[in-house]
């Protein structure tokens, strides 16, 4: 495993199978059906990108994409964006109380939905003010700023805030 | 109390929309419907998308939406040269397609979608191994579980039926029916209540009486009245007095009969339920719903009901008889009313919001100290006091902020209530006294107003809270509803022959097992076990032991497969025949508050204490029980002696020794007691094991040894089996683990 600065050497391309291939400089061995991972998926989200084999042994922790082949750092981030779905919340329509029960309706970057949330706890705020809300399927969404909202969507927000 | 019922689509993805259905059927093959779907929802981009896959006929079939040109259907054999895989990511998948080695379909699906891939997978596997799509014994949509099937709306987790479509009328008429079952109660409280209501409305009347005929100096007058008119308030208040404790006593006791009728149902109906069940309900709620909601229902049953119908009643007669009196005044006096009552709604709902906003912020503060007071050493070594008081300052001023918020609420919404109510004392003034002067108005009749509009305060109040505590009501009477509703999933087959003896074969034919319904903990296990054998499982922590284990006692059943006793499929065998004859010894023995005679005792009520010291002695207990100061009357359990793991797991062999059961689970305590206390449970293990067929979670090298035969599991699949002998010879997982625990006990040893 390398902490690595800029290298150039290092490269990741997609087998026929769709498999990520990672092989750490030219010379290198390859491992095959590799997977890479946010380590700070909400506060440095393009810094710390882990290389991952398929038992979950590391390979190699980037401290940052810049340097990266420009495909190789393409592909990653490809990578990483396909296996994020967490909204942006643009604004909150409503949200209603029901047997313990609570339904958002909000409109996201992604298209409007419905979120159905179980407790109060799923609805939390990190200390950089990013609010995120755990639907019943595990879903997350977030808004990244309350500040930006419309202002009944503030006070929605703020209400189930805690 | 509103009833809103707002319309809502199913949730997507539960149902395959027809025009999807029609484009897929005709790609799938001639007659074959699609037997499995899945909706992708999110798009390549990253918004939502629509694209379905459907599996049927040993095809699956793929219509996209998500391209603008239009709908694109694709369709993939099922056969050898295929391979399907789910890459699970962080918040969205992809179901890859691959045949030939080459990359052919990428769907990407959010966490929503995730169990219906994860079938849609399997059944793909199934098919292609030339099986059906749905195995025999799954059923064909169970995944929709937390779903509404009528308005696809998420099912709380408590309930088992959706609370928003049943009425809440209906529940409410259901709760009226426990009441229905002491009539004398309901009916003497009820009616007392509505006596000392009309009585209330006497009092101002009586003084317009006095006043208008007996003291004013007018043609009429009937000085004779003075002395009954006395008497009757008299007779009033004392008669009040006795219908007010009748009432509170009376209804107080149907309170109580009817949360006592419902707690002992409630506690009844949970002992039917199975261990899913359990697992999927935390306890803390299970006993919330059992004291608290019940006692919820108390409040509501006992005093809630009264006070909104009595509220009711009062403001209805009080405006008869003032417009009996004076229509004019009576409309001034009663417009300040509704206005009361919705500030009064207002005020609640504002409350409400802010105390739970409070609430938060205040477990937020606790929570630091929580926190930081067992973490004191830490704190102190790294020297961060500074930044503790910090933390806690900030959320100190954050309960503050909304403390002094919901202070600026409340001491807004008396003075506005008195104000309301004022006004109508006002315009009595306003619109009476003038009249009063020109003779125009009677000086009694106007005294019996300024009485009675001070006594709107209560009624109003009740009835802006209303909607509240209806719905709170409504809220803990379905929570107990829905617990006494819940069908138990594993049950008895009412056919199911009864009084059967278990000889102790198990077979396992191509079981797998589920706890989500996403990840398989057991896949395609199959195992004959003869009569009489020992059976060692072992394998990493996660491979799927305690599953099996808790499949052989029938806690759950498997999602696909069966599980035999000698040839009988587990859910044809009569429950209880079936749990009293396997017996039960697990890692952490749980002893019940009682004393050490009735935790072995516990599974066979009847026990001699004869049989008792000889199942103790078996399990080598008897010695240290006798031990005990009080010996077998010493208590146990969470407030009594202390016992030790070792003690604890002999006792708990005792248990299983007393009940003499024909198939017998051991789970093997990890935590190592010393050696002598070691050999004494392992003598009692060999004991116990003597003709019994046995499957033990196995982690001691020497009861791996003892055992017929081990059967090695990983990740949920049964990897090796043989006998020890067998398996170091073949050098696979079982020698490696073994070596690795060899080591480990060399290390140890020294």
């Amino acid at each position: 495993m390398n902490t690595n600065g800029p290298d150039a050497g290092l490269r990741l391309w997609r087998d026929e199978r769709g498999r990520l291939v990672y092989r750490a400089a030219p010379e290198a061995e390859t491992s095959e059906n590799v997977r890479v991972a946010r380590c700070f998926p909400w506060t440095r989200r393009d810094e710390y990108v882990s290389i991952r084999d398929k038992d979950e042994k590391e390979l190699c922790l980037l401290r940052s994409l810049d340097g990266l082949a420009a495909e190789t750092r393409r592909l990653i981030e490809e990578e990483l964006n396909a296996d994020e779905f967490a909204p942006r919340i643009t604004a909150v329509e409503r949200v209603e109380t029901m047997f313990d029960l609570m339904t958002w309706k909000v409109r996201t970057a992604s298209g409007p939905v419905e979120l159905q949330v179980r407790q109060a706890e799923d609805v939390r705020q990190l200390d950089s003010g990013r609010v995120l809300i755990r639907d019943h399927a595990g879903g997350t969404f977030q808004i990244e700023n309350v500040a930006e909202l419309d202002a009944r969507s503030r006070s929605l927000v703020e209400e189930h805030l805690g | 109390m509103k009833a809103r019922q707002t319309e809502m689509a199913p949730e997507p993805g539960s149902v395959l929309p027809a025009e999807v259905e029609l484009l897929l059927a005709g790609h799938l093959g001639p007659d074959a419907a699609p037997e499995m779907f899945a909706l992708a929802d999110v798009h390549p981009s990253g918004r939502f998308g629509q694209a379905w896959a459907a599996v049927g006929g040993r095809r699956l079939a793929i219509a996209d939406f998500n391209a603008a040109e239009g709908p694109r259907v694709s369709v993939t054999p099922l056969d050898k040269d295929v391979e399907l895989e789910i890459v699970a990511g962080a918040g969205s998948s992809r179901f890859r397609v691959i045949r030939q080695g080459r990359l052919a379909e990428e769907l990407r699906f959010s966490c929503r979608q995730g169990k219906r891939f994860s079938r849609l997978l399997h059944s793909a596997q199934r098919l292609s191994r030339g099986e059906r799509a749905v195995a025999a014994g799954e059923a064909a949509a169970p995944a929709e579980e937390a779903l509404c099937r009528k308005c696809g709306r998420l099912i709380p987790e408590w309930a088992d039926t959706c609370p928003r479509c049943l009425h809440r009328r209906r529940i409410l008429w259901r709760l009226m029916g426990y009441a229905l079952r002491r009539k004398r109660l309901l009916y003497v409280g009820f009616g007392s209540a509505m006596a000392a209501a009309a009585l209330d409305l006497l009092p101002p009347k009586l003084t317009q009486l006095l006043i208008n005929n007996v003291l004013m100096p007018s043609d009429h007058r009937r000085t004779e009245w003075l002395w009954p008119l006395i008497g009757a308030m008299a007779a009033i208040i004392g008669v009040r007095v006795c219908l007010q404790h009748l009432r509170l006593n009376r209804l107080a006791q149907l309170g109580e009969y009817i949360t006592h009728d419902l707690r002992t149902q409630a506690f009844a109906h949970l002992q039917k339920m199975s261990l899913a069940y359990f697992s999927k309900k935390p306890t803390g709620h299970l006993i919330s719903r059992i004291t608290q909601d019940t006692e919820r229902l108390w409040d509501f049953v006992a005093f809630g009901i009264v006070e909104v119908v009595l509220s009711a009643v009062m403001v209805v007669g009080i405006a008869a008889i003032l417009f009996a009196a004076e229509p004019a005044l009576a409309l001034l006096t009663m417009l300040p009313i509704p206005l009361s009552v919705a500030v009064t709604y207002f005020h609640v709902r504002a409350m409400r919001a802010m105390l739970r906003r409070l609430w938060a912020k205040w477990s937020g503060m606790t929570g630091v100290i929580g926190d930081v007071i067992p973490g004191v050493r830490v704190v102190k070594a790294f020297t961060q006091e500074e930044r503790e008081i910090a933390r806690f300052d900030g959320k100190s001023a954050a309960v503050l902020d909304d403390s002094v918020r919901v202070h600026r609420e409340w001491t807004m919404y008396w003075p506005k209530l008195s104000l309301l109510l004022n006004l109508g004392t006002f315009a009595i003034w306003a619109y009476a006294a003038p009249r009063v002067l020109n003779r125009r108005f009677e000086l009694g009749t106007f005294v019996m107003f300024l009485g009675y509009v001070w006594m709107f305060y209560g009624p109003v109040e009740h009835l802006g809270m209303m909607n509240r505590m209806f719905q709170r009501a409504v809220t803990s009477a379905h929570r107990v509803f829905a617990l006494l509703d819940a069908p138990p999933t594993v049950y008895t087959k009412p056919a199911a022959a009864r009084g059967r003896r278990v000889a102790g074969g198990i077979r396992f034919e191509n079981v797998s097992f589920s706890y989500d319904g996403v990840k398989r903990v057991l896949q395609d296990i199959d195992l004959v076990v003869e009569p009489g054998r020992v059976i060692g499982l072992a394998g990493p922590s996660g491979g799927g032991k305690t599953t099996m284990i808790n499949l052989v006692c029938r806690f759950y059943d498997p999602v696909e497969g069966r599980i035999t006793i000698d040839g009988i499929d587990l859910r044809d065998w009569d429950l209880h025949d079936l749990r009293s004859q396997i017996g039960v010894v697990l890692q952490e023995p749980y002893l019940f508050q009682g004393t050490v005679a009735e935790n072995i005792g516990y599974g066979r009520p009847g026990a001699t204490m004869d049989q008792i010291i000889e199942a103790a002695r078996a399990a080598n207990a008897h010695d240290f029980i006798v031990g005990f100061p009080d010996g077998y009357d010493t208590t146990v359990g969470e407030r009594g002696q202390t016992v030790s793991g070792g003690e604890r797991q002999r006792l708990s062999i005792a248990r299983a020794v007393l009940n003499n059961p024909r198939i017998l689970i051991l789970d093997e305590a990890t935590s190592s007691v010393d050696s002598k206390t070691e050999m004494k449970i392992q003598e009692a293990i060999d004991r116990l094991v003597r003709g019994r067929t046995t499957i033990a979670i196995a982690h001691r090298l020497s009861t791996l040894r003892r055992a017929d035969r081990l059967v090695i599991l990983d990740k949920g699949k049964l990897v090796e089996q043989g006998s020890h002998d067998e398996l170091m010879a073949a050098d696979g997982m079982y020698a490696g683990l073994h070596k690795t625990q060899a080591q480990l006990h060399a290390l140890f040893a020294v």
